[in-house]
């Protein structure tokens, strides 16, 4: 995120030090520093001006520029584009997704908190992953959701950690079942002792404060899940929950071969379709660890290469008996007389340590034994313990 | 106006909105008042009712205009399965007249979510739609700046215009309006609850979508309270018999079931200012079918508001003259600028230069 960048824009704008900026805390609400219409505007401009950049409608219009953090939010995308977007949304509950705490008082609902629930559950529907986090007694939580009537339903959500660990040790630990990492997660919490704690324990997660005098807060989380992805019909959360019934089982056997052979897992390496197009961008766009050249797809892109002879575009799908995982793994191939360069290899998150990657990279492999092979890799931030794969596994490397 | 003939007035709109005549001539309020449906009633015939029909006749033509070339958006939208609906203007008076020439509209309002504003915007554009202003030498597009002056300061999309090359109605505009809550309110309306309730209407021909009974109700309402209560609005004397014509006809024709409309009065969370259009609406208009609404939606925070002007919190303060005494004052306009405060005075620069 161009933190520095924005301060510095925002600062000219506002006739203010940069250094006395930067030392506001993040939510700290900056009309009270003297940003207003006109002074925003011009920071606009220069945004815009300075980058190259047009700020779509969607986020200046009904958006309140309240603090660093919406700032942070809106307009680092714009500015870093090839940041990774967040994944996973953190709720805590009492007084976030209710009003009042579950098993000592009376709950209650009003319509501030079903605009948030159903702002939860539209990120869910693009694909963030929506987990709980709570200070209270599990049965408490489970209770508040059977009871009160809300848009926000059990099923909506993907991990539970409530109980009465710290919140910082609960994120973690979704982060292990979930095998995402942690600057992918956003929290959500209304406590400013709980969001302090998990920045300054946890400072690669963003923390954003409920406040419901004010929702702007709102805007500022759909901000962080900017990414539109295609439209797929992957339900991520069910098969979050099916990935960790998948995972329970997983410290019983000595081999990746074992476990998969314990679950009845099937693979099936094809060359793409036309019609898994919107899945296939969705994983380039989404995979950010063993995406090899760090390479990100529109669909138009993919599509140009599943028409077009030069290229040799594989999906790899997954299935066992806990669920079909769908498309989990794609290959792009590039064909080029006697040579072949892989231009991408991405898999998900969701079936690391099963050796699914070599049995894609077996199939290329296969497909182009008459030519010599070569891998592309590119390294990213998220992306270096896997650059060895290509070597590893006979493939040359080409970087 | 003395209250004796308040009383005549009032008892005249009655007589004239039950089928009857008033007693005395009202050609020219109801004219100036944009009452253009209870105008078509008169009998008598002068140069107001005259003028009044030539404006019907002159909406209608131009709504039609405006949707036939909004039908290939309308039907994009459909396709795309993008929520939407038309509100305001022709629509609104073909629900509440069953005729469309009876309010008078320059525009087509679209209510959308703002998640969607891209995208529509991006349809507009391919549709021949440019955001810019109409002058003698025709459509001239705004710059970077004005258009985010506008998004900004006013928190709505600059209009969409096209020309049609019909004289009659020369540009169609077309509005983005991403709430039915007013730009100055703390609060913003859940569009998924509004845009839920949508229904398909057919106008010349072409389908699109409109809000249903209870909500198109609540809708207008609160476009109403707005017109009766902004400063600013109130400023270019909006305060008029035609906001209570309209909600009374509508109930008249609707009647919408109190239950469903307090459900989604307290999704909303704006009861108190559909209670504050209905009180008023029984108060000119009289009759028993604003009952359960009003005794459904009653609420002290709603009996509080009906004394006082001004939207927000802060700037709210108590009228000085009683409603009939305001809503068919001379120029109103005039009177409240005599109180009005530099912020007011402020307010009303920044407004007018964003208008």
């Amino acid at each position: 995120m161009n933190r520095e960048e924005i301060l510095e824009l925002l600062a000219e704008a506002m006739e203010r030090d940069a250094a006395e900026l930067a030392a506001l805390p993040e939510d700290q609400p900056l009309g009270e520093w003297g940003l207003e219409s006109i002074r925003f505007i011009r920071f606009v401009l220069a945004v815009e001006e300075k980058y190259q950049v047009e700020i779509s409608d969607s986020d200046l219009l009904d958006v309140r520029f309240a603090t660093l953090a919406d700032l942070y939010a809106i307009f680092s995308k714009y500015l870093d584009p090839g940041a990774a977007p967040k994944k996973v949304l953190v709720c805590d509950c009492d007084n976030v997704l209710w009003h009042g705490v579950a098993g000592e008082e009376e709950l209650w609902t009003n319509s501030a908190v079903r605009l948030f629930q159903n702002a939860l559950i539209r990120l869910k529907d693009r694909g963030a992953i929506l987990c709980l986090c709570s200070r209270n007694d599990p049965a408490n939580i489970r209770e508040a959701f059977e009871q009160l009537s809300m848009p926000l339903r059990e099923e909506h959500v993907a991990g539970w950690q409530i109980g009465w660990n710290s919140k910082a040790d609960s994120l973690k630990k979704l982060a292990e079942e979930l095998n995402l990492p942690l600057d992918s997660f956003v929290f959500v919490d209304d406590s400013a002792y709980e969001i302090g704690l998990v920045r300054g324990l946890l400072p690669e997660v963003v923390a954003v404060q409920v406040d419901y005098a004010d929702l702007s807060f709102i805007d500022r989380i759909e901000g962080y899940f900017w990414h539109s992805y295609p439209e797929t019909d992957v339900d991520r959360t069910r098969l979050y929950k099916e990935q960790k019934e998948r995972e329970k089982a997983k410290p019983l056997f000595d081999s990746a071969e074992e476990y998969n052979a314990s679950l009845d897992t099937v693979l099936t390496c094809a060359a793409a379709r036309p019609e898994e197009t919107a899945r296939l961008t969705e994983l380039s766009q989404r995979t950010n660890q063993f995406n090899l050249s760090g390479r990100k797809y529109t669909s138009e892109e993919i599509d140009s290469r599943l028409s077009d002879s030069d290229y040799l575009v594989l999906s790899l799908q997954a299935a066992d008996r806990y669920g079909d995982m769908g498309i989990v793994g794609a290959a792009v191939v590039c064909l080029e007389d006697a040579d072949a360069v892989i231009e991408s290899f991405f898999l998900s998150c969701r079936v690391f340590g099963r050796g699914f990657e070599t049995a894609l990279l077996k199939e290329i492999q296969a497909r182009c034994a008459d030519r010599t092979l070569y891998g592309r890799f590119v390294s990213t931030t998220k992306n270096g313990r896997y650059r060895g794969f290509y070597p590893e596994n006979g493939v040359t490397l080409c970087e | 106006m003395n209250e004796e003939d308040c009383q005549e007035l009032l008892e005249d709109i009655r007589a004239l909105a039950s089928g009857g005549q008033p007693a005395k001539d009202r050609a020219a309020l109801l004219y100036e008042h944009g009452c253009f449906y209870l105008l078509s009633r008169l009998r008598a015939a002068n140069a107001y009712t005259e003028r009044g029909r030539a404006v019907i006749l002159l909406n209608r033509l131009s709504a039609r205009e405006r949707f036939l070339q909004c039908g290939p958006l309308f039907r994009t939208l459909d396709s795309e399965a993008l929520p939407y609906a038309v509100v305001k203007g022709a629509v609104l008076s073909e629900a509440i007249y069953g005729d469309c020439g009876y309010r008078a509209s320059g525009d087509i309002d679209l209510l959308i979510s703002r998640r969607h504003m891209d995208r529509v915007k991006s349809l507009l554009l391919g549709n021949g739609f440019i955001q810019g202003r109409v002058t003698p030498e025709g459509i001239v597009p705004f710059s970077r700046r004005e258009l985010l002056f506008q998004s900004g300061l006013s928190h709505q999309a600059a209009p969409f215009v096209k020309a049609t090359g019909n004289p009659l109605c020369p540009y169609v505009n077309v509005d983005i309006n991403l709430d039915i809550l007013w730009g100055e309110s703390e609060r913003k309306s859940d569009m998924e609850v509004v845009l839920s309730e949508t229904e398909t209407a057919v106008l010349w021909d072409i389908p699109i979508r409109k809000l249903r009974c209870e909500m198109e109700g609540i809708a207008l309402c609160l476009h109403h309270y707005k017109d009766a209560n902004s400063i600013y609005l109130l400023s270019q004397n909006s305060l008029r018999l035609s906001l209570f014509c309209d909600i009374c006809f509508f109930w008249r024709r609707y009647a919408p079931h109190p239950d469903r409309l307090k459900t989604l009065c307290e999704r909303l969370e704006v009861g108190e200012y559909v209670y504050y259009c209905l009180w008023y609406a029984r108060r000119l208009f009289g009759g028993e079918l604003f009952e359960p609404s009003l005794d459904i939606l009653k609420t002290e925070k709603g009996d509080r508001l009906l004394n006082l002007y001004g939207l927000a919190g802060g700037e709210r303060r108590e009228w000085e003259i009683g409603f009939e005494q305001r809503l068919f004052h001379p120029d109103l306009s005039a009177w409240l600028r005599e109180g009005f405060s530099p912020k007011d005075w402020e307010k009303l620069r920044l407004n007018s230069a964003l208008m």
